[in-house]
């Protein structure tokens, strides 16, 4: 076992190998749950571009679900949550001669991954994390939430499907930090599966061998997003180099600090990174964003609801979904005078890609209905967009 | 001019290191933005010591069973049923077997012994393996199942040389591995095509190669797979199930986690399992005449070592997770 630094846990943590303090590049996302309509478009073009071969029945290599109690293979984070003790990884827990603390998922998990998912709360599902959370039966009369979670593999900088693997099947890529299964080394041991805190290595029941979401590496080479986040018709998702200090998702997730990483406990340190929802129980989202730290939920939906006072903030939410490069960085154009505050993007060649608006000119049309038109006017003149005068939408008046 | 040089050398460097501590006021002037993870993790403290673990001498089952091949007049087809009458007058070597914790992840242990025997007939050599199993696991179409399996190991080459856990660099090991999954009646996937629609999208040979590999497998023959990869280096077990043609796998090993699958046309081993009264009863048959560089030579009247391996389905055994032997020795007749 070596010591490596987790950046997410702030912590000296083990791994069973040695790994390097930096990638050039670190494939990475940043995706926005408060905008997710759960359409599953996504899914559909991972699963009619991956998995639609023989012995990948039950792989979603793509899911969304509905939290707190829907997941694919269901119940996969609560049952670990009940295994992992606080304040430690899954490779410092790892039992005696194990290397990661883990379960293989049943084959009823794979297939019905909907049981229970709609319900807002409940005891069915038994973790006692889940539990202490979740306000009880009396409690939530008035306040019953549920959110869409999206998931893919995490590209995990400490990927604890290939810390389990005993045949060295699994690599992480130099050139972008995609995480691979060598096809021809995996011989379907299942200690992958079994290690994978997020359950997104998959046993193919054909081949019996491990396969996995493959970063959509072919197109991430062309220097094009994966297609989940192509296809994403709500513009959710954003891919990037979380290493390069110039791209949006270093600045979502460094410096504005309003994309968190799902699960950091476990230790590996995911790259898929969460925008938090807004109307969410803060010490549920502590615990499946935060580490159990409460102020970073906090910072990150004040900051987010608050975006619209932030040109630089609200300028890198508009390039989610605006294109299907991977942006290499970005630039705020007349970022002191928000009526012509442009972003302008550029790919990782330094292309230019677009500029668009930061502030969309807002068009108002009238109806025929002057007591429609008349709450209309109000309700706009209510709207606190820029307390500075200089919005644009007003002018139209 | 060397000494002014050298003078010359120190004062920039000196220079070089007071510097930055004079000219720039560290904390206040650095811009928010780079006041980032990677500078908190430059300041976090220094690396610990890596973690050792404690050393323990893992502890083998003791050695020196010694297993006598009898030479007999027995057809293959004969020796290929484990229940006939051949094997039942052949004498057998009781050889205790222990978990596997030489390296992680540890475990097996729930088989405690293996009788084996070993005939030479007229065309091969025949290995039987009987072993209690409460269990017949043969399915693994199913996530959190595993398959009951046996292996014979024997080094390649010098036998003094190599070393029991999968052989080293130097002296290779020869494995020989049933497993229950690769039987025909094992359960298995339906093997009709996935799609019946004819216009389904197939790859054709200008297809990018780990495409069509990876992600239309039933399209896949087996001998096309085998024409992927060099020998020794690849693992062909990404061809359909039904393609075995054998339950038994040829494989060579130079050390942990170097498992490799021989080339196709070294797989000539046969083999047979049948569960029954709660015990497994296993024939592997290797036939003669194959040049092989990694098989082992069997020399009438010498001795050789062999190991033993078995995996309990049912408890979860796969990879090093398997029920071991120490080195046994193999009298030839």
């Amino acid at each position: 076992m070596a010591r490596v630094w987790n950046d997410q846990l702030k912590k000296w943590t083990v791994y069973p190998y040695e790994l390097p303090e930096k990638y050039d590049f670190q494939w990475s996302a940043v995706f926005n749950t408060n905008r997710c309509i759960a359409c599953q478009t996504c899914t559909m073009a991972c699963k009619s571009t991956w998995t639609f071969g023989k012995g990948q029945e039950h792989m979603w290599w793509n899911n969304v679900s509905t939290k707190p109690f829907g997941d694919h293979p269901r119940g996969f984070d609560a049952k670990l949550l009940s295994m992992l003790p606080k304040g430690k990884t899954i490779f410092e827990a790892a039992p005696e001669g194990e290397r990661v603390l883990g379960f293989i998922p049943d084959d009823a998990d794979y297939d019905y991954p909907n049981a229970f998912e709609d319900r807002t709360a409940g005891d069915h599902i038994g973790p006692a994390q889940y539990e202490e959370i979740i306000p009880s039966k009396h409690q939530t009369q008035d306040r019953q939430w549920f959110f869409y979670l999206q998931r893919i593999c995490n590209h995990c900088k400490k990927p604890a499907c290939l810390a389990a693997c005993p045949r060295k099947a699994i690599y992480k890529r130099k050139e972008d930090g995609i995480v691979l299964v060598d096809q021809e080394r995996c011989r379907g041991y299942k200690k992958c599966v079994m290690a994978c805190p997020y359950k997104k290595t998959f046993y193919n029941t054909y081949t019996k061998t491990t396969q996995k979401c493959i970063g959509c590496y072919p197109r991430v080479e062309q220097g094009e997003t994966t297609r989940c986040i192509a296809a994403c018709v709500g513009k959710i998702r954003l891919l990037g180099n979380i290493e390069d200090e110039q791209s949006p998702i270093h600045y979502l997730v460094h410096k504005a600090k309003v994309a968190l990483p799902l699960y950091p406990q476990f230790g590996t340190e995911p790259q898929i990174y969460y925008i938090p929802p807004r109307w969410v129980n803060t010490k549920f989202l502590a615990m499946m964003f935060g580490n159990y730290d409460e102020d970073k939920i906090k910072h990150a939906v004040k900051t987010y609801t608050n975006a619209r006072h932030d040109v630089e903030l609200l300028g890198v939410l508009q390039l989610f979904g605006t294109t299907q490069q991977i942006i290499g960085r970005y630039e705020i154009i007349n970022r002191e005078t928000p009526k012509e505050a442009k972003v302008r993007a550029f790919d990782l060649k330094g292309q230019e890609l677009f500029v668009v608006p930061i502030y969309p000119k807002l068009e108002v049309h009238l109806t025929k209905d002057e007591e429609l038109n008349s709450m209309a006017k109000a309700k706009l003149a209510s709207l606190d967009v820029r307390r500075d005068a200089d919005v644009p939408w007003r002018n139209q008046y | 001019m060397v000494k002014s040089m050298k003078a010359y050398t120190v004062s920039i460097l000196a220079g070089a290191l007071i510097a930055p501590l004079i000219l720039c006021p560290w904390t206040e002037a650095r811009p928010k933005a780079i006041q980032s993870n990677k500078l908190i993790a430059m300041r976090a403290p220094a690396r610990p010591a890596p973690v050792t673990p404690p050393a323990s001498v893992p502890k083998l089952p003791a050695g020196g069973a010694v297993l006598e091949m009898s030479k007999a007049s027995v057809s293959e087809k004969e020796a290929l049923n484990p229940l006939s009458g051949a094997w039942a007058s052949a004498p057998a070597a009781s050889v205790p077997l222990q978990a596997q914790k030489i390296v992680t992840p540890h475990g097996g242990g729930s088989v405690p012994a293996l009788s084996v025997k070993s005939l030479h007939l007229d065309n091969g050599i025949a290995f039987h393996f009987e072993w209690s199993d409460e269990s017949k696991d043969n399915d693994t179409v199913h996530q959190v199942k595993f398959r009951d399996a046996v292996a014979i190991e024997f080094p390649v080459g010098s036998s003094k040389d190599t070393v029991l856990s999968m052989g080293c660099p130097h002296g290779p090991v020869n494995i020989w591995h049933w497993k229950a999954d690769w039987e025909p009646d094992a359960p298995r996937m339906n093997d009709l095509p996935y799609t019946a629609n004819p216009d389904w999208p197939r790859p054709s040979a200008k297809d990018n190669l780990i495409y069509s590999r990876l992600h239309v497998d039933s399209d896949l023959e087996p001998n096309a797979a085998q024409g992927l990869g060099g020998p020794s280096s690849k693992v062909y077990t990404l061809f359909p199930q039904n393609a075995h043609k054998s339950p038994v796998e040829d494989i060579v090993a130079i050390g942990v986690s170097s498992v490799s699958t021989k080339p196709e046309r070294f797989q000539v081993l046969k083999g047979r399992g049948v569960w029954q009264d709660k015990k497994w009863h296993v024939v592997i048959f290797k036939p003669f005449g194959l040049d092989d560089p990694a098989a082992p030579q069997f020399k009438a009247g010498e001795s050789m070592n062999v190991a033993f391996a078995v995996w309990n389905g049912s408890k979860q055994d796969r990879n090093g997770q398997k029920s071991i032997s120490n080195w046994a020795t193999l009298k030839c007749r």
